[in-house]
């Protein structure tokens, strides 16, 4: 009896299964493919992110205290690992010559988050993981970062009213191919600045908009959100801030009950600016990039950026300067949807993924402007305005170009924010949607830059460039040791994923909604209909 | 009596003027600030159009037969006049060191339209106004090929009706920033591709719609549009029938009337034929643009990367994924003039975003057929860059330039925002639409600046201030280059503030 009645359980709840329930697990082979897709150190500055994680928390075997507090006895792998970085041409076997062994060579360093000027929240999670097994510690800590990800957005979808799913679903989707879907599952601190930015302001427009339990679920998540972001990067602290005020003040109303709620993002300011003390990255807004132990920028960027405004005419200081990085700062920005290469800028991507991706994210943040009222008009213009002032001062201070020292990658967690933005719908206004064939155009286009630039970072890694072809697993160079799965499975997995995924959300997407107009009744979103 | 009765409709005519009424005048400024803004010999082979010009009708002074049927004996100052190409800090003061006067030295050469590589009405055309001075001959025509845009332009929104009015000005507007801009008043070719597709699709367009006079009219002007584009390029003449094509599928119904009326882009497609086979061109489509046509210059910038495979399917896929590049060249991801006019990437993201949000849109109203329109413009966009580069051993980059795609894009661009009828044309919010003109303005401010700068004084030097320092400027003209470069944006910013209206009027496709 007790076991027919648990098959009849079982039954009813493959029943009420739907495709969309599916999406978490699409979304985490997406992101595990990525993690897969690159060897340890690809991400840039790995070898400093990887010695500030053994040496986290007081260090371990392979990171030593030495007499000066600014060095540390490290292992030679963790430099030994990044053996390709900026030769594109070279694949990642020459990990194997260097050796990846932890117990090996060791040799002084200043290359680490030793004198605070990150702060030690990341670092000190991904300690946890790091074991004696370089390569192992580091997939793990990639596949736990993966799943953070999309354990918070699916949360996060599930405590959210209709319309804001939407706007989590656009502004992750229109903001994260290629470099997002790079990121998250790496390494780098960068991962948890774009999480954890994204969710905090999501989760703190649900506590203002919602009621009961799911309102304390999302204060919760918006807590995790700012400690991720705060917790991760000096700049992400200030976007995590930048959002809570966002989020804000889309639901600011002069009554008590706003006022209560707003202890929360009072409180949230608050452990953002300890958080932000404790690192010395606040140096940067006054001395610009140039000290935090960033990587040169090579090919596109740095000397010349071929094609693009570089070579001859770049200015060298002053007004010019400022102009010159003003007009160029496009470049900056589309670098998230791959005008920059992946990895240690020498991942090359080919055109087509930065105008598919790019497109996506105009063609949608566009349907976003055309739904405004004036408060989510401020809003748009403050992140606009940081999106412009902020790189373009640092550059110019720094008597930087657009091209050297700020990367995308720093303002990819304002661009997820800005794109959050763009699609949430004023109090009373439908939501973004697009005719079926305009959905399957967006939708396709971020699907193929996906397959193309997962295409392109496993091949630069595999062979390196100076291989090309279809078949990843043919002449293949490197690849991780016991993966079953080899290159092209990796790659299959990954871009059929992303499109199954994009396939399971397609009827969330094109659901007709209409923002609740009481701020505070979630719960009364009312779909008009399913579907057309 | 007879005084006080003219004063008075004087007084009634000025009264029926609108703002819009402007707005010819303030495209035919902007175009002449962009005329102004290159000097003669900027756009890329214009040494070879140039000559070709002079050349055409039998030739004049400054061209001669040469020793053999494919050689003349030309002035070297249409060679001397490109002193400044491929170097982007020379200032086009190399020219006054090299003269430019047509009656000095003359020296034999290739360079020209002497074996009918193109169709020769451009050239014949432009030959009416090849005088004794280089200069003002080639300001002359550029002059005359920005009126004829503009004229024909005007001509289409008079008479066409409101919605393909919308069709006309979100068309043109989006795919002419800034290479359009750059192409159509110089003396190139190109220019006369781009302005006779986009006619042709139009005026054909509105044959089939019309009605009475008006049609007839319509009909005349897609005679023009045909034997522009046809009489310029051999690709162009493709183009044109692509054109043509699209626009009687758009409109087909199989009934006595239609059949009736496609009469005449039946015999348009014949006189494009009867110009495509009279040049050379043709066999562009065949061996790649490898061998010989109009000696095209080598292009730097991204495409040649390490990277680049050198045959076969290899070849193909490299070009299939560079090919956003090749397109968005149209929007300044590739420098203007000989490629040595690199532009800042807020051009080409300013207006490639225009392109993309109203193009978008348009995609958006679609019926059948018009998506059957759509693939097929896509298919050729695709195909036939990719063939011809991989069939000429060639990557993204290199022979096959944006220029050449114009025209299929302004095409394409056109077939986007065309409503199918019975459908509400592409409209948008207040804002949207302010950002999308502000973004086109944009773009051409700063595109037009950096243009006339690296004629001036070269890129080595920037700054705001375009006169100070200048290296080069026309002889004579008393307008200087920074006046060239405000008039030129503020009558571009002024068109789209008087087409505004226009653009964002409620309409729905008859």
């Amino acid at each position: 009896m007790p076991t027919m009645r648990k098959k009849a359980g079982l039954l009813r709840l493959i029943g009420r299964l739907r495709w969309i329930h599916v999406a978490p697990l699409f979304a985490v082979l997406t992101l595990t493919a990525w993690a897969f897709a690159s060897p340890v150190g690809a991400s840039p500055d790995d070898d400093y992110h990887l010695v500030s994680t053994w040496c986290a928390l007081g260090g371990s075997d392979a990171c030593q205290p030495t007499a000066d507090e600014q060095f540390r006895y490290v292992s030679t792998a963790f430099h030994s690992v990044t053996c390709y970085a900026l030769v594109s041409t070279r694949s990642a076997a020459c990990q194997d010559q260097a050796g990846l062994a932890l117990d090996g060579a060791k040799n002084e360093t200043y290359r680490g988050n030793f004198q605070h000027k990150y702060p030690g929240v990341y670092y000190g999670t991904m300690r946890l993981f790091a074991g004696d097994d370089l390569q192992r510690s580091a997939l793990v800590m990639r596949l736990f970062n993966a799943a953070v990800f999309v354990g918070l957005a699916t949360a996060l979808s599930v405590l959210l009213n209709v319309s804001r799913r939407q706007t989590l679903l656009w502004g992750w989707l229109v903001s994260l191919v290629p470099l997002g879907v790079f990121l998250i599952p790496s390494n780098n601190p960068s991962g948890w600045a774009i999480t954890g930015v994204g969710t905090a302001f999501l989760a703190l427009l649900g506590w203002f908009e919602s009621s009961g339990k799911r309102r304390w679920a999302l204060g919760a998540l918006y807590v995790v959100g700012i400690v991720m972001a705060a917790g991760a990067r000096g700049d992400a602290a200030v976007y995590a801030a930048g959002a809570t005020i966002v989020a804000s003040l889309l639901t600011a109303g002069m009554r008590r009950e706003w006022f209560l709620r707003s202890i929360l993002p009072l409180a949230g300011l608050i452990v953002i600016g300890l958080l932000f003390l404790t690192t010395m990255q606040t140096d940067v807004g006054l001395q610009g990039f140039a000290g935090a132990g960033s990587a040169a920028v090579p090919g596109l960027g740095g000397g010349s950026v071929p094609g693009l405004g570089g070579g001859s005419t770049k200015p060298t200081g002053g007004l010019a300067l400022a102009a010159y990085n003003l007009l160029m700062l496009p470049y900056l920005w589309t670098g998230v949807w791959g005008t920059w290469a992946l990895g240690w800028f020498d991942t090359v991507l080919p055109a087509v993924v930065p105008w598919a991706a790019g497109a996506a994210f105009v063609a949608v943040a566009f349907a976003g402007i055309g739904l405004l009222n004036r408060r989510k008009a401020t809003a748009i213009a403050g992140v606009l305005a940081v999106l412009i002032v902020l790189p373009v001062y640092l550059l110019t201070v720094g008597g930087d170009a657009v091209g050297g020292q700020l990367q995308p990658r720093y303002l990819l967690p304002l661009i997820v924010l800005l794109a959050l933005v763009l699609v949430t719908a004023p109090p009373g206004s439908r939501t973004v949607r697009f005719t079926r064939l305009q959905t399957f155009a967006i939708l396709g286009a971020l699907a193929l830059a996906n397959l193309v630039a997962l295409q392109v970072n496993i091949r630069r890694y595999v062979t390196g460039t100076d291989r090309q072809g279809l078949n990843l697993d043919s002449g293949a160079e490197w690849w991780w040791p016991g993966l079953q799965v080899g290159p092209m499975a990796v790659w299959l997995i990954g871009s059929i994923s992303f499109a199954a995924l994009l396939a399971a959300l397609w009827p969330e997407l094109r659901r007709k909604v209409v923002e609740p107009l009481n701020e505070a009744s979630g719960n009364f979103t009312h779909v008009i209909s399913q579907n057309n | 009596m007879a005084a006080m009765r003219r004063e008075s409709g004087l007084r009634a005519l000025i009264r029926k003027l609108r703002w819009i009424h402007a707005a010819p005048l303030l495209a035919v400024l902007t175009l002449t600030a962009w005329a102004f803004a290159s000097p003669v010999g900027a756009s890329p082979d214009d040494d070879f159009h140039l000559v070709s010009a002079w050349c055409a009708l039998g030739g004049s002074d400054a061209c001669g037969p040469g020793t053999q049927e494919s050689t003349r004996w030309v002035s070297v100052a249409f060679d001397s006049a490109t002193c400044f190409s491929q170097v982007s800090t020379e200032s086009a003061a190399c020219q006054d060191d090299a003269g430019l006067e047509l009656d000095g030295a003359m020296s034999e050469t290739d360079r020209g339209n002497f074996q009918s590589e193109y169709p020769g009405v451009y050239y014949a055309t432009m030959h009416m106004f090849a005088g004794d001075d280089l200069e003002r001959s080639a300001l002359v025509m550029r002059l005359v090929n920005l009126t004829l845009f503009v004229g024909l332009a005007t001509s289409l929104a008079v008479l066409l009706p409101q919605s393909r009015r919308q069709t006309l000005l979100w068309g043109w507007l989006i795919s002419l920033v800034p290479l359009g801009l750059f192409l159509i008043p110089s003396n190139n070719p190109s220019g006369w591709s781009v302005t006779g597709v986009g006619t042709a699709f139009l005026a054909l367009l509105g044959w089939f719609e019309g009605t009475g006079r008006r049609r007839w009219a319509l009909g005349a002007l897609y005679v023009v549009g045909i034997v522009m584009a046809a009489g310029a390029r051999g690709d162009a003449a493709i183009y044109a029938a692509g054109a043509t094509i699209v626009a009687s599928v758009l409109t087909v119904v199989l009934r006595r009337e239609w059949l009736l009326r496609a009469i005449l882009p039946l015999a348009g497609l014949a006189v494009i034929a009867v110009l495509l086979l009279t040049s050379r061109q043709a066999g562009v489509g065949v061996h790649g643009f490898g061998v010989g046509v109009g000696g095209t210059v080598a292009v730097p910038g991204i495409g040649d990367a390490e990277s680049a495979p050198t045959g076969g399917i290899a070849l193909a896929a490299y070009n299939l994924l560079m090919l956003p590049y090749l397109w968005t060249g149209v929007w300044g991801t590739w420098a203007l003039g000989w490629f040595d006019t690199m532009l800042p990437a807020i051009v080409p993201w300013a207006a490639g975003a225009a392109f993309i949000v109203v193009g978008f849109a348009g995609f958006g109203l679609l019926t059948k057929r018009k998506a059957v329109a759509i693939a097929g413009v896509v298919a050729v966009l695709v195909v036939l860059p990719v063939y011809v580069l991989t069939a000429g051993g060639n990557t993204v980059g290199n022979q096959v330039q944006p220029r050449y795609l114009l025209p299929l894009i302004v095409l394409f661009a056109l077939l986007l925002v065309t409503a199918p009828p019975g459908s509400r044309t592409v409209r948008f919010t207040r804002f949207q639409t302010f950002t999308i003109l502000g973004a086109l303005s944009l773009a051409n401010l700063v595109a037009l600046q950096v243009n006339i700068r690296r004629y001036v004084t070269g890129a080595d030097q920037q700054g705001l201030n375009l006169d100070s320092g200048v290296e080069w400027w026309w002889a004579g003209l008393p307008v200087g280059p920074t006046a060239v470069w405000l008039i030129g944006a503020a009558s571009f910013a002024a068109l789209l503030a008087v087409l505004g209206p226009e653009l964002r009027r409620k309409v729905v496709a008859p």
